[in-house]
Parts: C-alpha cells; structure tokens; sequence
C-alpha cells in the first residue's frame, strides 16, 4: 500500500546534503585555510587601518630623511640643487639667534661660502699651459708634459690652509692650482691623477717648500676657468656678495670684501684671452636707502631699495695721483659686460671721486687690489616693496641671499695707473 | 549535557580549544550547505563557497561573544550572504541579485539536482523571496522559527505565519498533502 508524499517528507528528502567524506574533506581544508592568518595588503591604505606604530616608522622615515637631506644640504655648494635648503637653514638658524652669537654664525656662514668659492674655483680651475701656449692655448695632457720634461717643474709650496702647486714648462706662464694633499706622497698621487703620470715622473719633478703661512692670492698664480665655470664662480660670487652685505661688523665686512675682491681678481677666462672673470648678471639700478662704511683707505658703500642691494668698494688713489682723480670722474661701469681687473672703463656721470677719503692705502700687498674699484648688485627679493622706508639692510640682504645669480660684480681699473 | 551546548563550544572556540571548532562545524556546516546549495548553480560552486563561508566563520569565532543561539545563528547567516555576494560579484553572473536582499529571490538551477528536487525548487520559485527563505531556512537547515526571527529580523509569529502560507502554497504547487 503506498502512501501519498507529506510535504515534509518531500523537502527532508531533497535537503541538500555533503557526504561523510566530502564533510571530512571539507572540514581539513577549512581548518586547514583558516589557520593561516589573513596578509593585509601592503597596498591598502585608509586611517582607519593606521596602526600606532606604523605612524611612528612613516613619521621616523620622514624626518631621517629630511635630516639626510639637510645634512647632505650642508655640504651643496652655490649652484648646487640642495644649495638652497643649505641657505634656508642657515637663515633660520640666524633668526633663532642674537648678539654675538649671531655675528659670530654670520662669520662663519660667510667663511662657508668662502670656502665654496674656493672649492668652485678649484673644481673649475683648467690646468696647464704647455711651452708652446703662448698664445693662451690651455692643453691638459699628459703627452704634453711627457715631452716637455726637460724643462718641466713642479712645486708644491704647502701654507697653513693649503697647498698650492705651480707647474712650469720652459718659459712659459706658470699654471697653478691648490689641493688639500700636504704630505709628499698625497702631493705626488694628486698630480699623477690630475695628468696620467706615473708616480716615479711625477717625483724627478717635484720641488715641495713649506711656507709655514696663510697663502696669498699670488701664491696662487692666475686661475683660468672655461666660460662654463665661469658661470657657476659668478654665481658663488654673489651668494658670497649677498651674504657680505648682511655682515654687521663693517671692518669685518671690508676686509672680507678685500678677500673677495683678491679672489676673484685673479681668475681668467679661458677661449677670451684670458679675460678677466665676468658676471654676466642682469642690472639693477638703485637710488635709495644707502649706507655708506668709509674705511680705511676705502669706501664700502650699501645701497638698497626695495628689491636690490648693491655693494660697492671703492679704493682710494694714492695720495699722489688723488689731485688727477679729483679732475676726472670714475664712473663704475653698470653694464652686464662690466669686468673684474678688467678693461672696461668709463669716464662720465654720478660718480664723484671727490666724495672718496685719503687715508692709508697699506694693505694686504695685492696690487690688483690697490688699484680696483668694485660695485656688486645683488636683486633682493622682498615679501613687498617698502618704497621710502628706510629697510633693515641686514634683512634684505638675506633675502638676497636665497636667490643668487642676479649679482652683478663689476671693477675698474684705475686711470691714473 | 549543559544548558546552553553552543555557548560552552562557542567559549571553547574562543579559548582556541583543540576540536572545539570541529563542534561547530557539526552543526553549522548542514545548515550552510543546504542554504548555499539553494542558492547556486552547481554542487561544486556550493561546496566552494561553504568552504569559504566556514573559513570566514572559524577566523571570526574566537573574537565572538555569544549571547543567544539566535544571534550566533544570524551571524553566521550575515557571513554567508556576504560570501554568496562575493561569490556571484566574482562569477559575474546574476550579478543584480547580490544587490539586495529582495532582489536574492532567485532559485538557482542546480545541473546536478534530481528531478525530484528540480521540482521543489521550480514549486519553490513560485513563491515570494520570504517565503522562500523561511521555508529553505527551516526544513532544509533546519533552523528553528525563533533562529529565523532572529536572522532575517522578524519576530517568531511574523516567521511562523508566513511559513503556514508558504508551506500551503507549496504543497498547493506540489500538488501534496501538508
């Protein structure tokens, strides 16, 4: 006898069910798969996820890096990518500071870009002048120097801050240049490298003299850069210029202005006939705002208004040639094309030489010295032009700094000379 | 045997006791299977994602905290809906239904199913999505009328009623005897 089907007896019967086995397999893979703990994405990110200690290692991250990035900053040199991080934290450090502890940071800040220049001028510096160069042509190979060795000298006078080398083939112009090298097996490595020698050539050759001194600019003979280092010195130079403007110490600032003077005084251009350095910058002319430093034997002159600053050396004539320069104005030359040491000269307009004091011209020895008159213009920019106020030159002259290369180095020659 | 078995495994899950998951395996596994099965194309496609529904399940256990069989029973309900979403989204197939909840309404045919159970599952589309479920939830995973209160948010006579109508309508449809 069959019995009709109760809708429970359908549905119980059509349950969906796993088997013994399949129910085992089942279970070991779960237990299996679910024992290894879920990988969170490395990709995902949201805040709510943010744990504690990886906001303690991105926040680690972010300021050993920018501490490598401002230590590394600290050795950028003028023109250099960091370099303006390096200006920035030494500003700041200048403002979290006062008294003679300020003046003494502005020190050595100014001897940081001084060494700068230095290490520009090295870098840039182009090396040798063969016997056959008289006409200025400047070769670097060794085969020159191999055939000129009869008549080759090197000497390595080694000063208290420096050693400079002085290499002289025959009877042409010695070729100078500086390293850091002092002992005689350093010297001897540094100028096989710079010229493909070999040691043992470099030894026949070698004269080392130790002076026991502070070196001289002409010490270090002429330093011939190419157009192209020609550039990157111009650009220390005004960073340097900028930062001098903002020295408080007035003796201080004439006698590194003097040191600027006496570096820059001495480097030709190769390709232009060893012309002298030029600082192809765009002019700005000032009109206000001046601050005058007269000095001994030499005026330093300050003019700023609103967004430039200009420096100006300008060195007296001997007390026998003052009464032909009272007769005749020196103007210093404002164009782009102005020189250091240079040829450039002009006769006319605003600058009167009268306005400039005898005194005594006795100097560090530098005849180029003696016998220049320098201007540097510096743009500053200014968070906002402060027309007929007076500015804080100090201030100014920082912001100048950040923003080197629209520096403006120019000198004369004296006409009585 | 203790008042409250599922809360004393459930604890044990917690305390990550050996085999203590394997208890409730033994009684949540027929229950999911038999709702996933209603809800997918093919035998393997069911096993697969029972597979991952109790994978979700045994992470998630020792961090609950049980209260009721009812909520516990939810829970592991809101697990498998989000694994059938997932499993549809990934398949890409009758992707509109994972949208919502009403628009789970859907019997899929099952290649491997008797003719029997095609039947049952034709009689069973004819009903509402609700109804389905209850009826699904209660003779297939044999979940209780209060559990099924508790998992699709109806009280236990809401529940109980509409499984009156459906069961009716569907012995109606299969032309049997309640």
């Amino acid at each position: 006898m069959s019995t009709t089907p109760t809708l429970e007896s359908i549905l119980t019967e059509t349950t969906p069910q796993l088997s013994e086995s399949e129910s085992s397999q089942l279970l070991a893979q779960v237990l299996l798969t679910g024992s290894v703990a879920p990988v969170a994405s490395p990709y995902h990110f949201s805040y709510f996820s943010f744990k504690p200690m990886s906001f303690v290692a991105v926040l680690l991250i972010c300021l050993l890096g920018a501490g490598g990035t401002v230590a590394a900053a600290g050795a950028a040199k003028p023109g250099d990518l960091l370099f303006p991080l390096d200006r920035a934290t030494e500003v700041i450090h200048l403002a979290l500071v006062f008294g003679d502890e300020k003046a003494a940071l502005q020190n050595q800040f100014i001897n940081e870009r001084f060494a700068e220049l230095q290490t520009i001028l090295n870098e840039e510096n182009i090396t040798i002048t063969t016997a056959s160069s008289t006409d200025g042509v400047l070769l670097g190979t060794s085969d020159a120097l191999l055939a000129a060795s009869s008549s080759l000298r090197f000497t390595a006078k080694v000063f208290t801050e420096t050693t400079v080398i002085q290499i002289i083939v025959g009877s042409s112009t010695p070729v100078y240049f500086t390293t850091a090298a002092t002992s005689t097996a350093a010297i001897v490595d540094v100028l096989a490298a710079r010229y493909g020698l070999l040691s043992a050539f470099v030894m026949m050759h070698l004269v080392i003299a130790d002076q026991h001194r502070i070196s001289t600019p002409s010490d270090k003979g002429a330093i011939v850069v190419h157009p192209e280092g020609e550039v990157r010195v111009a650009n220390a130079v005004a960073v340097l210029a900028a930062q001098l403007a903002g020295q408080t110490d007035s003796k201080k600032r004439q006698a590194y202005l003097r040191a600027l003077l006496d570096e820059v005084s001495s480097v030709r251009v190769s390709g232009r006939d060893d012309a002298p350095l030029r600082l192809d910058t765009e002019r700005i002319k000032i009109e206000d705002d001046r601050t005058e430093d007269r000095g001994e034997g030499s005026r330093v002159q300050i003019k700023q208004k609103g967004d430039q600053v200009e420096i100006k050396v300008e060195h007296r004539p001997t007390n026998q040639n003052k009464s032909e320069d009272t007769d005749e104005s020196h103007d210093v030359p404002t164009s782009s094309a102005a020189t250091v040491n240079g040829h450039t000269t002009s006769h006319e307009s605003d600058h009167n030489v009268d306005e400039i004091e005898s005194g005594d011209d006795d100097n560090d020895g530098s005849v180029s010295f003696r016998n220049l008159e320098a201007s540097i213009v510096v743009p500053v920019l200014l968070p906002g032009r402060r027309n007929g106020q007076t500015n804080d030159a100090h201030e100014n002259v920082e912001s100048a700094s950040d923003h080197p290369g629209g520096a403006e180095f120019k000198s004369d020659k004296n006409h009585d000379e | 045997m203790p008042e409250h078995p599922l809360r004393t495994i459930i604890e044990a899950c917690s305390r990550q006791e050996t085999d203590s998951f394997k208890q409730v395996y033994d009684i949540v596994q027929p229950k999911v299977f038999a709702y996933v099965s209603y809800r997918t194309t093919t035998r393997e496609q069911a096993v697969d994602v029972t597979q991952d529904i109790l994978v979700e399940l045994h992470r998630a256990l020792p961090m609950f905290i049980y209260h009721s069989d009812g909520e516990f029973f939810g829970f592991v309900f809101t697990i498998t809906r989000r694994a059938l979403a997932r499993h549809y989204e990934h398949k890409h197939t009758k992707a509109s239904r994972v949208q919502s909840d009403v628009e789970l309404d859907e019997i899929a045919p099952n290649t491997d199913d008797s003719e029997l159970v095609l039947a049952v599952k034709q009689a069973l589309e004819k009903l509402d999505a609700a109804e389905r479920d209850i009826i699904v939830l209660h003779h297939w995973s044999r979940y209780t009328f209060g559990e099924i209160g508790a998992m699709v948010n109806m009280t236990e006579g809401a529940v109980r009623t509409r499984h009156h109508r459906a069961r009716t309508k569907l012995a109606h449809l299969l032309d049997v005897t309640l």
